[in-house]
Formats: C-alpha cells, structure tokens, sequence
C-alpha cells in the first residue's frame, strides 16, 4: 500500500489559505447579514420611510454606474488570475491595475454621493424630522454662529453676558479717548463693525425664535406676539415655508450676509435619521471593505511578477465577495 | 532542563534545527501554538482572579449592605470603602464581562484549544501561525479598554441593553464607559473570529495521515464545532457592538427609538429599535453559552475515558448530540427575552427549540455516566473534576428547562434562579472541567505533575463551597429576589433573605481563598513537580507520544494513524498494557482517506 | 497547476457581459414607473440572485469546486437568509401600540409635519 509508504495529510483537496478565506467569507456573510438584515428589518419596522429621490438624494444612476465598475473591476480580477495561469504576468499586472483603479473609482464616486448628502444636511442624528425641529436646526445654528462671534471679539470674559457687557464698556472707554494709539483706532472699528451686526442680529433671532416657539405666523409683529400669548386668542400659525422665507431675508440683508451665510436649511424629513443611520452605516462599511481590496491589490502590485496565482485568487475571493454585497445593497438602496 | 525552556521544548531541537531564536519571538511574539496556548491560560487565569474580586465585592454588598468592605472595598470605591449603587452595577457588570469575554472563552478555545488542536490531530502547528499570535495579541487591547471602562464605571451589564445603555445622559459620567466596553467587546470578538478560522481550517486540513473524521477524540470534534459556533454567530455580535458603538458617538439612532426623555435631556430624535439590539445580541450570546461548554465537554470526554479505563460510551452519538446541541443553539436565542416585549408567538417558538437542546444535552449526560458505569475508576483530581462536571452540569441544565417554559420564566426572569442556573453550568460545569483538564494536560505543557494532594484540597474545598454559594440562589429566586438590585433588602419581602446572603458570602470568601491553592500549585509544580513522561497517564492520544513538553514542531515523526481514540481495556492490547495508542500500527487499519 | 492551462477568458467575458445586461434590467424595471412597487421588488430582487449567482459560480469559480461548497455554503445561507426572517417576525410588525406619554406628543407633531410637502412614502 502506497499510502503507507508516503503517508498524505486528511483533508480537503484545496490549499489551507484558500480553506481560510472561504471560511473568512463565511464569517463576512454573517457581518453582512448583521448589517443587511438590520437595513431590511428597521425599515420594515418603521412606520414610513423616505424614498423620494429630491428629499433621499439618492441617484439610481450614481448606483448604477458604480455597480458597472465593481462588476468591472471584478472581471479584471478573474482576468489576471487567468492570465497568470497561463504565464502572462504583464498582462495580468496591468489587469490588477485596472481593478485598482475601478476601486477607486467606486470610492470616489461614492464619496461625492456622500458629500451631496452632507451639503444637505443629511446626517445621521441631525436631520429635523417634524417642522418645529426643522426651525430648531437653523435657530440652533444661528444661535451657535452667534456665540463664535462673541467668542472671537478682543475682550475678556467668557460667558456670553459677560463679554457683550464689556464690549460696551470698551467702547465706551474708546470714545471717550482723546488721543487713541493706532491700536486702540483699530480696535474701535472692531467693535463698532461687531456692534452694528449685532444689533441686527440679535432682534432677528429672537424674532426668529419666538415665533418659532409659539407657532404664531410672522403676520402677528414681534412685539404683540406676548399679548397674544397672554390673551390666548387664535393666530395665524406658522408654516415651515413662511420660516424659512423669513429666515432667508434676514440672511439676505446687508448686515449679516457674512455672519449667516452658511448656514444650512434643512427640510424636514420624518425617518430621516433612520434612513441615513442605515445609509451611512451599510454603505460605509462596505467601503470599508473597498479600501481593504484595494491593499491587497497593492500587495499584489508590490509582490510584483513572482506573486503566486494562489494569492490572486484568494484576494479574487474577496473581491469578489465584496461586488456580490454590492449587488446586494445597490438594489436595496438605490431602487426600493 | 530549566521550567522556562521546558514550555517551548528542548533546546537541543531549536538550536539543531536553526538559529535559536531570540527571547521576545520565543515567549512573546511566539508563533508556536503550545506557547500561545500557555500564553492564553495564564492571561485568562490572571483575569479569572480579577473577575473573581468583583464578585467578592457583589457578595459583600448583599450580605452587609452599605457596610464598608475590608480590604477590596478601597479599590472599589473611594468612600471609605462602602460600595454605592452605580459601583455595585459597575462590578456585576465588569464581572459577568471579564469572566464570559476574558476567562471562559478565550481559556477553552484560546488556551485549550490551541494546545490541544495540533497535538491531538498530529499536526506540526496550527495552519496560519502568525493569525494565531494575533489572534492572541488582540485580547490585549481588549483587556485594555475593559479595565478602562471599568474605571470609567461601565454599568449597562454584560447584556448592555439599550436604550438606556446607548443614552450617554441615561448614566451621567459613564458616557466614555460603555463605549470602551463595546470597543473592548469587537475587539475581543476580531480575536476570537482569528482563532475561530485557524482552528477550522488546522482540523479539516492538517490532520495527520489515518486521522479520519471518525477517528477524532471528542475534544478535536467539540474544538471544531466550537470554531464554527464563533465564526457564524460572532459576526452578529461584532455587527451590533459597532451599530451601537455609532450609536453612541456618530449619531445614528440604530437602537433609539424616539422622543424618549432621560434625566430631563432633550428628547431623542430617530425611529431605531432597542430590541434589535437583544436579538442580535443573544443570537451571538446563546451560541456563546455553548462556546463556552462543548470544548469542556469534549475535553471531560477524553478525561473520564482515559480515568475510566473504557471507551466512550456512545462515540457517534456524542458527537450527533455536540451537532445538534450547535444546530439548535442557533435558534433559541429567544429565550432570553420572553419577557422584554417580544412577539408572543415566537416566544412559543423558542420555547419549543429551547426544550429540545435539553435533549442532545441528556444524551450527553448518559453517555458520560454510560462510560464510567463499570469502568476502574480512579479518583484522582482529574476523575474528581470531571464527575463534578457532569453532576452540576445536571443541575444547571435542569433549571434551564425550568426557565425554558415562558409561564415559569416570566416569573423567574431576572431573579437569582436565573443566577442560579448560568453559575451552576458556567462554574459549575465549565470551570470543574477546566480544572480537571488543567491538571490532566498539565504535564504535557510543561512536562512535571501538579500536586494530587493539593490537587484533591483545592476540588474539596471549592465543590463544597460552590455548592453552599450558588445552590441557595435557587431558593432566592423562587422567593423573587430580583437579580442586579443594591439594596434588596429596601423590600420588605426580602428582608428575611439575609442571613442566607451572608452564609452564601462567607461561602464565597472561601471559594475565592481556594483559588489560591490552585494559582499556587501551577506555579510551583510547573518548575518543581515531580517529572512525567510522555504518556503518564496511559493515554491513547496523538498528544501522549510527543515528548513532554514537544518541542516546536511536536512530534519526533510525523505520527500516523491506525486506531480510534478510545482503545481502552483492549484484551488483545500489546505489552501488557491496557490500551491501544491511535498511532499504534500493529493490527490496525490505514485508513484511504478523510 | 497544468502547464496545459485553457484560458477561461471567454466565459468570463460572456459572465461580465450578462451581469451588466442584468443591471441594466434592474435599472430599466426602477425607471418604468409600475405603479404595484411589489413587482419592481421582485424583479429587482430576483436579478440581485441572478448576478451574485453569476459572481460566485464562475468568478468565484464555485461551478469547479467539489463537494465541500454545499457544506459550507448551505448551512451558511440558510442561516443568513432566514436571519432577517426571524427578526422581521418581531421587529417588522407591531403588534402592540407603544404608548409613552413623550411618544403620544412626538407622533402627534410627526402627523402634523407629514402634511407638508415632504411625505414619507407609505410602503
Ligand atoms: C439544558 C440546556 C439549557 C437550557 C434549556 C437553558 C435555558 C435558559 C433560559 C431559558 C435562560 C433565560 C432565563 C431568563 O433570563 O429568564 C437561560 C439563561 C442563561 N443560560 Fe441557559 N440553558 C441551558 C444551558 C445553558 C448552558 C450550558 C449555559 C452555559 C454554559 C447556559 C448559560 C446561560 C446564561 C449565561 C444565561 C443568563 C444570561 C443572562 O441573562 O445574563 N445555559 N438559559
Ligand atoms: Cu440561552
């Protein structure tokens, strides 16, 4: 009996690193089952969700296209284990470089899918879900630009009271100078400039906020809104559109074009923050999985020609892997 | 030969083979599997007595309330010693954590497992050594973060439910706590999925040759099925921990549902659902129990067989029930919440699962008591530890198919019978079975006996006062002591419980003492026992013809197999001894393949 | 490794070629606006199978394995498919209403904001 003689190993006919990374792929089936089944089952779960494209910013088309280059990138890998196996390493290099590339492409159109959702404020956690949050987001955002200033002003103090009292005091101690050094002319013209914005400023926002606060629509002046609290007679309400448009001639006006120019409106979205808690999560964590790929690829690159078929293939595997989630997600995200 | 140089082998092989290597890659950043393993069980054995000094501080607290604690109680608390509520939550759960994520499952799988996975199958080492090292190295940083959140008063449970778990404005101060639990708990679970793939890939591919899947010893079986429990349910775990671990610092509402006001701060703002977090959770957690059993189960196989003198009563089937005992355990992870609100109807659903994994459990059970039934026992500590398994594994597993019933449950939930049940089988079956397997595989890690005599003292005084701390929490929880509570005592229903509490307190004072003897007895024997050979036990393993300790690269030759595991009171074996060696190859049969 | 190793070139290309059609499909089924969004679930959905199928068989190169796939890979879907099954039983349904004080105010607010011009779409 040969066996004997020459003893072989039990097991199965394919080599322990290939065993590994299947066995490794079983484990990620399960962390994306986890991720998958938790998109699937919060949404099913919830009692709506948005699915509009002008409210999600979510553009089959950006889907698609990086479903184009994955399946892309992953044919090239397939391409160069082949090719390897038939002794060609050029030609199975520059199919590695390819794949990079398709990666990082897929990575850079997913990024500017992501920055196109940031710029409208569709962040997990931050996105007003009802109209009064909605006025809440920007009179919050306000009341933060509002607190920088102060803060950046050249006087002593550190709470809000404290330094505008002072303000005061220093611009009237710079007045009454006579003689001021250049310094003091500067800081005079500081203050003054400071001064003048936030006369504007401070009205508009309590304007802003009052109202905000008592639903009373802007047609009720800011100075009977307490009276008409008091007498607990009915006012016109206010609607979210009649804020913001209130809102953008403040920010429109001269004196605080630069204070509040940036400041972002964010419309409504109710189970906003659990669409974008599972937007960002699964998808990012299948980029994060990307980014992997692509060091192996340079692994591959690095190891240059000797670099084993066997190694192509395990890191296929994963590449591999890797586009059968995003077929997975692009429909679940993209089209549903 | 020194104790130090007997961990990895002789030095003779090392400097033979090649260049001796350095000290921090022998003893550190070692790629040997022994050494690993040894690096696991002492790591893990360190944290068994941290764990175990959070739980002095429990007991104390229950039995004098509000009383300063000697000793411990200045590193518990600063107050002179007396433990206020949120350090008494902060110990239950740095306890339940330590020891189930950096005792019990990284000393079975890590510690066992490793040494025990390519002795036992005739291979030279695991298949990927360097995932194996890092896979070790991974507890590091665990540990690390766990201690951190201890400090930092981690106060959720080993269970962390949301929602007050994600709410950092829920515990004021613990805010960082729970996150550093969570980064503590991924990290410990990327270590485990690292030894989990090594382990499957070394015992379905480096198995040496005639080594068949049938020809397995139980351990390698249970290791296997193990490996597959963590590779399968612990991604969930890892999943949910980093949706929670966004939850609490990048604003994602996985768990938090909204418009839920805690201490008067703003109200939450999301749509997540805290459940989700329970069935993610125990559908790791329940397969976690029983990660945290079959190895123990596998291993008392080999021991009870070898002190027994027979075979495995029942080889198959055991290995069947191990099967279904990972199959089922996939789907009962619901009992575990029949009470948080759950779907009725799938509480019936696991209620019917739960009472069948009591089945390939009794199965087990027989077929231990079947192999020492007519067998010439000997009751060394080995034999001692592993009867003391079987025994409380008994009466653990009976009390949970009391708690498997939803009516049952719904009263004993969250009171002390369910404390009751999960020490009796996690101490009281796992750990009696780790000790026993301490002392069984000792003289192959290091190549000297540990003390029977002290030995024998340490299961004595532990078994009794296990008994006396654990039995009476039944008894508790059928009196609706609630379990995680400070002060009990506040109601006045459970007033009368204390003096209880306090035998079961003084009980565990001593238990804790006894550990020392055990601590003791490895260090010293490890370099004073008396010497073993290869094969003091008479044992037919692979692991018992390498020499004591094997060198790196364990066997003289590359063993092959002819025989089953269990070739015990063989009449027909050689040289007047009672057993046949698996590698024996006189009379035995080649096997072609797997 | 045979030295004799015949290029599989061609079936990959073919395999490309089909799973790009088949994304095409889906986004064509998403643009149509069929007005029962149930077919277009399970157009979508029946496609997404078709090209991970086509990945895993011939990238993957499982069509050429032996035996040890279905060990592998069965017990592993199963679970993974019937996961989100099980968690639907519970969390996709409710059965019972939540009725915390907080929440009462915080749906209240929701029905009022589901008005205006952002609706969630009803599914
Ligand atoms: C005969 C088989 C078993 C059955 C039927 C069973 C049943 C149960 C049930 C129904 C619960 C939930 C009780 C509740 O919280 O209301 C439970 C809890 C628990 N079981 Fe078991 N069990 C079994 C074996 C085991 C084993 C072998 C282990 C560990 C090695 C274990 C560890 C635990 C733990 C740790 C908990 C408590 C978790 C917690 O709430 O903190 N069980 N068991
Ligand atoms: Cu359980």
């Amino acid at each position: 009996m040969t066996a004997a003689a020459h003893p072989v190993r039990m097991g199965l006919p394919i080599p322990n690193s290939k065993l590994g990374m299947w066995l490794f792929l079983g484990t990620e089936i399960m962390l994306f089952t986890a991720f998958i089944g938790t998109f699937i089952v919060l949404r099913l779960g919830s009692r709506g969700w948005p699915t509009d494209p002008h409210v999600t910013h979510i553009n089959v088309w950006a889907g698609a296209i990086n479903t184009f280059i994955l399946l892309f990138s992953s044919y090239l890998v397939v391409v160069a284990h082949d090719k390897l196996l038939q002794n060609k390493p050029s030609a199975a290099r520059l199919a590695i470089i390819g794949a990079l590339v398709c990666g990082l492409a897929f990575l850079g159109i997913k990024s500017v899918e992501y920055r196109g959702k940031f710029d409208h404020g569709i962040i997990p956690g931050r996105i007003p879900e009802n109209e009064s949050q909605a006025m809440e987001n920007v009179l919050r955002q306000v009341d933060a630009r509002m607190e920088r200033l102060v803060a950046s002003l050249p006087v002593e103090g550190d709470k809000r009271d404290v330094r505008l009292t002072a303000v005061d005091q220093e611009l009237l101690d710079l007045k009454a100078k006579s003689e001021p050094t250049p310094a003091e002319v500067i800081q005079l013209k500081t203050l003054e400039s400071f001064k003048t914005t936030w006369d504007a400023l401070l009205p508009a926002y309590l304007n802003l906020r009052d109202h905000a606060r008592d639903k009373i629509s802007f047609t009720v002046p800011f100075a009977e809104l307490e009276n008409v609290r008091a007498s607990q007679t009915s006012a016109p309400p206010l609607s979210f559109s009649e804020f913001v448009d209130e809102f953008e001639k403040v920010r429109q006006s001269d004196a605080l074009k630069g204070v509040l120019g940036n400041v972002v409106v964010t419309q409504p979205i109710v189970y906003g923050n659990l669409f974008a808690s599972t937007y960002f999560f699964v998808t990012g964590f299948h980029a994060i999985h990307v980014i992997v790929g692509l060091l192996l690829f340079l692994i591959i690159l690095a190891w240059g020609p000797g670099c084993s078929a066997l190694f192509v293939e395990n890191c296929g595997l994963y590449w591999h892997f890797v586009d059968v989630v995003w077929i997975f997600l692009f429909p679940l995200i993209y089209i549903l | 030969m020194s104790a130090v140089t007997g961990m990895t082998g002789s030095v003779d092989h090392a400097a033979g083979a090649h260049a001796a290597p350095g000290f921090l890659s022998r003893y550190v950043f070692s790629r040997d599997h022994k050494v690993i393993g040894i690096q696991f069980m002492f790591t893990t054995l360190l944290m068994l007595f941290v764990g175990g000094a959070l739980a002095l501080g429990i007991r104390w607290q229950l039995a004098y309330p509000w009383e300063p604690m000697p000793l411990l109680g200045n590193a518990f608390a600063d107050e002179g010693g007396q433990i206020p509520p949120e350090t008494y939550t902060m110990l239950l759960t740095m306890h339940g954590t330590i020891m189930v994520f950096l005792v019990i499952i990284p000393i079975l799988a890590g510690g066992f497992g490793n040494l025990l996975i390519p002795l036992q199958i005739g291979a030279e080492d695991m298949a990927f050594p360097t995932l194996n090292m890092l896979s070790y190295w991974f507890m590091w940083p665990a540990i690390v973060f766990f201690m951190l959140a201890m400090h930092a008063g981690a106060a959720a449970g080993w269970t962390a439910y949301p929602v007050l778990a994600v709410l950092p404005q829920a515990a004021p101060g613990s805010g960082v706590a729970q996150t550093y639990w969570l980064l503590g708990v991924t990290l410990v679970g990327i270590s485990s999925l690292m030894g989990a793939v090594n382990y499957m890939t070394t015992i379905i591919n480096m198995r040496a040759p005639g080594m068949t899947l049938f020809r397995m010893p139980l351990t390698i079986w249970a290791m296997f099925i193990t490996a597959i429990l963590q590779a399968f349910a612990l991604p969930m775990l890892t999943a949910a921990g980093l949706m929670q671990i966004s939850d609490r610092t990048l604003g994602t509402c996985f768990f938090i549902p909204a418009g839920i006001i805690v201490n008067n701060a703003d109200p939450t703002v999301g749509g997540g659902q805290p459940l989700l977090w329970q069935h993610l959770f125990w559908f790791y957690s329940h397969p976690a129990v029983y990660i945290m059993l079959l190895p123990v189960m596998g291993m008392v196989s080999d021991m009870l067989a070898c002190m027994c003198r027979k075979p495995v009563f029942g080889y198959k089937p055991m290995i069947h029930s191990m099967g279904a005992i990972a199959g089922l355990g996939f789907i009962v992870w619901g009992h575990h919440m029949f009470i948080s609100g759950m779907n009725p109807m799938l509480g019936m659903a696991f209620m019917i699962s739960t009472i069948l994994i009591a089945l390939p459990s009794a199965v087990k059970t027989f077929n231990w008591i079947g192999t020492m039934w007519g067998g010439r026992l000997q009751f060394n500590t080995v034999m001692l530890n592993c009867v003391a398994f079987v025994s409380m594994f008994v009466v653990g597993g009976l009390s949970g198919i009391f708690m498997a019933a939803v009516p049952v449950d719904v009263f004993f939930h969250d009171t002390y019978f369910i404390v009751a049940h999960f020490h009796y089988v996690l101490f009281g079956a796992t750990l009696f079975g780790v000790y026993g397997a301490l002392h069984f595989w000792f003289p192959k890690m290091f190549g000297r006996m540990m003390s029977e005599f002290w030995g024998k003292i340490h299961f004595f005084i532990t078994f009794i006062a296990f008994n006396l701390t654990f039995f009476p929490m039944h008894l508790l929880g059928m009196q609706g002591m609630p379990r995680r509570l400070a002060d009990p005592y506040h109601y006045s229903y459970l007033e009368h419980l204390l003096p209880l509490n306090q035998v079961m307190t003084w009980a565990a004072i001593v238990m804790g003492f006894a550990q020392i003897i055990l601590f003791l007895n490895f260090v010293i024997s490890s370099f004073a026992g008396r010497k073993a050979g290869r094969n003091p036990w008479n044992a037919n393993g692979l692991e018992w013809i390498a020499p004591s300790p094997p060198p790196h690269g364990n066997f003289d030759v590359t063993p092959v197999v002819y025989r089953g595991p269990y070739e015990y009171s063989a009449p027909d074996a050689p040289d007047g001894q009672d057993y046949w060696l698996q590698s024996d190859e006189r009379g035995g049969q080649m096997a072609e393949r797997h | 490794m045979t030295d004799s190793h015949a290029s599989h070139g061609r079936t990959y290309l073919m395999i490309f070629v089909i799973l790009c059609c088949l994304t095409v499909v889906s986004v064509i089924a998403d643009e149509v606006k069929v007005a029962d969004r149930s077919v277009v679930l399970a157009i979508v959905a029946a496609i997404a199978m078709a090209k991970a199928t086509c990945v895993v068989l011939y990238f993957m190169h499982l069509k050429f394995e032996r035996g040890w796939k279905y060990l592998l890979l069965g017990p592993t879907l199963l679970l993974a498919a019937s996961v989100p099954f099980a968690l639907a039983a519970d969390l996709a349904f409710h059965y019972y209403a939540n009725d915390v004080p907080q929440q009462r105010e915080f749906e209240r607010l929701e029905a009022a904001s589901t008005s205006s011009d952002h609706v969630a779409a009803p599914h």
